[in-house]
């Protein structure tokens, strides 16, 4: 990095002791005493304390330094030395450069983007703008940034007519306007000269040619329709539509073609329409005046449009640009995913930058780079551990670049403010030129920034998921806990009186049944816990076997004997029902569930039924009772877990109905609930299954057997 | 006298182990228990046990395990019981030579009944040829089943099904194993010919073929006879 020791060296001691003068006499560039006393005085107004604030950012970090990187070679070595001079000292550095209407050739750049790769390289805080007015663009921004040194290349030789134009060189006006802010200028180094003239021609030869010819042609069509006019209004008053012809090309063309055809038009005007005509003899002063305003009428527009056209060319860029990245913002600020992300970022690059891009990016649970999210198909592994080494360590990578350049892809990595959102990947025919590959730059920004905002979006949102279910947990804890303290507390109750109090055998027996029932109780409920937990972890894989329906409602109907003591059981199965295939023992529970709630709910000595048959190769079964019913608001409810409705207190987690609901629909059946028009409540279940009315064919075959063994017998 | 019936219980839930000594003392057994699959083995050994209640879930080893090394020699009942309440374990313990399974929590009175009926089983294995259950009596020789005296009319699949249940009678027989029995192997996995078979039977041998009180469905797993 020391490509320039000594002279180094020198400066950084001229910084560094300004930098002590200025901290004796108390006064920072930018920030006068009298400003700090009143800060002082009005300690609590927020200016103030702004002004202060920068005060002490300024004095805590010293030097900072501004380099301003141009187009070409010299510009690299100006940013080297910077750089250098920048760690001598220890001031932070910022490169900027400012677009300006001056159009720049390949070479140019290409040379452009290394700089800027460069300063960005070696660690440059890099400002890129845009403006007509070097200076005061320049000085803003060093202001803004609160900039102490700027340093600036010695400028090219001007040339000569250029410098006529110019009121005042940049490096002199910079000098005048700079103020507090210290100005060096770096001499250029020898290989500045080489690079001095390149031919600018070649470059869309074709088009400069055409407006050659299509200037001349104008020439060529305006004095023809001026020689029939010639005798009528004299050739004096044609000098004047000529003239304006003139005027008009310069406004289109480029000063080279305007001035050829200023040329061409003075020549034939004085040839053919200027006595004496068909000579080119000047006999007039007033006509040699003439003649001479052709040609700096043709010099002044034309370099007045071509400075216009340049400026106009420029805007238009600009605003194209602008505009892309408008419309990408705009959309990216729409997109909801990453995926949508992604699918704008695609469509735009193929519409401003003619590339087809692919992203990988970054797995957000691992930080590492997520692998084929979407690839072409000839993408190989070698390639993928490119994008992962371009997202680690942030440089771009791949063809047309110094690192591993021989695929046929370009990798760039995406940069967001905090994170690394992921890698952009595109296939390219031709390299981007130098302003293409800065607003390319500009666009991944976006984008990356777009990803990033959704990626914290993203984490915020799971935070308040977190939240929500921590409270949720909670909830449910407490409920749980209840639940389970109850039938406990009943169960303690009861076995202690019985321990310690010699009661008679009735109140014994009471008590007995006391701790049966809370057990039972505390039983149902981890029944169902557990079921729920199978629920949730998606264990439940019923196990499809023939069923005898009966068998079924036997079932729950034995395992609810106790419950049902004060209920009707009325169970009504067709006799021709058949053999159906479900998972008995999920069925049992869905039915024991509810069974168990019309228990709960039902008043005593009312009736409970249970009813199957069969229906289009369906199962239905339904359950009803004479209950309450449900008011109808929360019928849509009562499958969902742990919702309670019930006006009596009689526990429960309000998992039952969720837990057949959920064994239900593992049979890929469905279950509904409504209120029956004389009170009560009314479930439903539907299922599909296979039925056997073969396997009943088999009992009238069984009886043929029968009467045949018996026969032989 | 009457030989007293030593029970081995290998479960390490203290509680259990102490609801089992207190509930199966006062019935008349004689209790041995262990801790661990290890010292189950090893007492089952020294003590001769006439029933093991095992437990599937020890410290040292798995219940399951225990079980098939008990088969390699020991011929009289063992009776699972156990937290783990899926059809799968229960099916494999019992096919495994489980003569029974309970799921914790259980109820006493049905463990002393499944106790009961387990040793009753492999007291009378031999050489009796009439079984009496309830109002039910089948003459395994003279292939003659009666109910209240009146001679059953059945097929020789319904017979030897009620044979094969009244000879197992107390007992889980599971699906698999009773198809094996009266079908032979390969119609292990036809349940829904048992279904019939036992629909058929229940009509011929139940009081209320839709409320069965004699031959019990254990549900995904098998069925059971009497108790």
């Amino acid at each position: 990095m020391d490509h320039y020791p000594d002279s180094n060296k020198l400066l950084a001691s001229k910084i560094c002791n300004k930098k002590a003068k200025n901290r004796d006499k108390l006064k920072i560039s930018g920030l006068t005493i009298s400003q700090s006393k009143k800060a002082m005085q009005h300690f609590s107004r927020k200016e103030n304390i702004t002004a202060q604030h920068k005060v002490s950012q300024r004095w805590k970090s010293g030097i900072h330094l501004l380099v301003l990187v141009g187009a070409d070679k010299s510009s690299a070595k100006l940013i080297r030395m910077a750089k250098s001079l920048s760690d001598i000292v220890g001031a932070d550095l910022l490169a900027l450069y400012l677009e300006n209407t001056q159009i720049l050739d390949e070479d140019q750049q290409e040379q452009l983007s290394k700089n800027i790769d460069l300063a960005r390289w070696l660690g440059a805080k890099l400002v890129i703008t845009s403006s007509n007015d070097f200076v005061s663009t320049a000085l803003d921004i060093a202001r803004k940034e609160n900039i102490t040194h700027i340093i600036i290349e010695k400028p090219k030789k001007q040339r000569f007519f250029s410098s006529l134009f110019e009121k005042d060189n940049f490096v002199n006006r910079l000098l005048k306007e700079c103020g507090e802010i210290d100005v060096y200028i770096i001499g250029r180094g020898v290989e500045a000269k080489e690079y001095k003239k390149k031919p600018r021609l070649y470059f869309n030869a074709l088009s400069f040619y055409n407006d050659y010819f299509l200037t001349t042609l104008a020439v060529v069509i305006t004095l023809l329709f001026c020689f029939p006019l010639s005798t009528a209004i004299g050739y004096r008053a044609m000098s004047f539509i000529l003239l304006f012809m003139i005027l008009i090309l310069s406004t289109v063309f480029r000063s080279g073609p305007v001035l050829s055809a200023s040329v061409i038009t003075a020549v034939a005007w004085n040839f053919f329409f200027m006595p004496p005509k068909y000579t080119l003899i000047i006999t007039k002063s007033e006509d040699l005046l003439i003649f001479c305003m052709f040609f700096v009428v043709a010099f002044v527009t034309g370099t007045l449009t071509s400075k216009m056209h340049k400026q106009e060319r420029l805007t238009r860029k600009r605003e194209e640009k602008t505009n892309a990245l408008f419309y990408l913002t705009n959309q990216l600020a729409g997109a909801d995913n990453a995926k949508q992300i992604i699918d704008i970022a695609k469509e735009h690059m193929e519409k401003y930058f003619h590339v087809k891009a692919f992203f990988f990016l970054r797995d957000n649970d691992t930080g590492k780079l997520k692998k084929y999210a979407v690839k072409p198909a000839n993408f190989s592994e070698s390639e993928y551990k490119t994008a992962q080494w371009v997202f680690r360590h942030s440089k771009k990578a791949g063809k047309f670049t110094n690192i591993s350049s021989s695929g046929e892809y370009t990798f760039y990595p995406l940069k967001g403010n905090k994170t690394k959102p992921g890698v952009a990947i595109i296939k390219m025919n031709q390299k981007f030129s130098g302003e293409t590959e800065l607003f390319w730059e500009t666009f991944l920004t976006q984008i990356s920034n777009a990803l990033e905002h959704h990626y914290f979006a993203q984490s915020v949102q799971k935070a308040s998921l977190l939240n929500e279910s921590d409270k949720l947990y909670k909830t449910l804890f407490n409920s749980i806990s209840h639940e389970l303290r109850i039938p406990v507390a009943a169960i303690m109750g009861a076995a202690d009186a019985l321990l310690a109090n010699p009661y008679p055998g009735n109140v014994k027996k009471e008590l007995y049944g006391e701790i049966l029932t809370a057990s039972n109780r505390l039983n149902h409920l981890i029944e169902n816990l557990l079921n729920m937990s199978r629920l949730e972890t998606g264990k439940i894989a019923p196990h499809i076997d023939w069923c005898d329906i009966n068998d079924l409602f036997n079932h729950v109907a034995h395992n609810l004997k106790d419950n049902l003591k004060q209920h009707r059981l009325d169970i009504e199965i067709p006799s021709s029902m058949p053999l159906v295939k479900l998972d008995i023992g999920l069925m049992e529970q869905v039915l024991y569930n509810l069974v168990y709630n019309s228990c709960k709910y039902a008043d005593s000595g009312t009736i409970i039924k249970m009813k199957a048959f069969h229906e289009n190769g369906y199962l239905i079964i339904q359950e009803m009772d004479r209950g309450p019913g449900f008011p109808t608001e929360v019928l849509a409810f009562v499958f969902d877990k742990f919702y309670k409705y019930s006006n009596r207190n009689l526990g429960g987690l309000g998992l039952g109905l969720s837990i057949a609901k959920g064994f239900v629909e593992a049979h890929k059946g469905t279950i509904s609930v409504e209120n029956r028009i004389n009170g009560g409540v009314s479930f439903t279940i539907k299922i599909p299954t296979e039925t056997s009315f073969y396997v009943n064919s088999l009992v009238t075959e069984q009886y043929e057997e029968c009467r045949y063994n018996t026969y032989d017998r | 006298m009457k030989n007293v019936d030593t029970i081995l219980t290998i479960d390490d839930e203290i509680q259990i182990r102490r609801l089992l000594e207190i509930t199966l003392s006062a019935c008349g057994y004689k209790i041995v228990t262990a801790f661990t699959g290890k010292e189950g083995l090893l007492l089952a050994a020294s003590h001769q046990p006439s029933l093991i209640i095992l437990d599937l879930g020890l410290p040292d080893m798995d219940g399951m395990n225990v079980l098939k090394k008990l088969r390699e020699w020991f011929h009289k009942p063992v009776i699972i019981l156990s937290v783990r309440n899926s059809e799968e374990d229960i099916i494999y313990a019992l096919d495994n030579g489980a003569n029974d399974y309970l799921t914790k929590p259980f109820r006493t009175g049905e463990l002393l009944a499944r106790i009961r009926a387990s040793l009753r089983l492999s007291h009378v294995k031999n050489g009796i040829s009439v079984f009496q259950v309830a109002d039910l009596s089948v003459d395994m020789t003279n292939h003659i089943a009666k109910k209240k005296d009146e001679i059953l009319n059945l097929t020789p699949t319904e017979f030897v099904l009620l044979s094969l249940f009244i000879k197992n009678q107390g007992c889980v027989l599971t699906h698999q194993y009773i198809l094996k029995e009266i079908r032979g192997y390969g119609y292990a996995e036809q349940t829904q010919y048992l279904r019939v078979f036992v629909a058929q039977l229940r009509k011929k041998i139940e009081d209320n073929p839709a409320k069965p009180a004699l031959l019990i469905t254990e549900s995904g797993i098998g069925y059971r006879f009497g108790i």
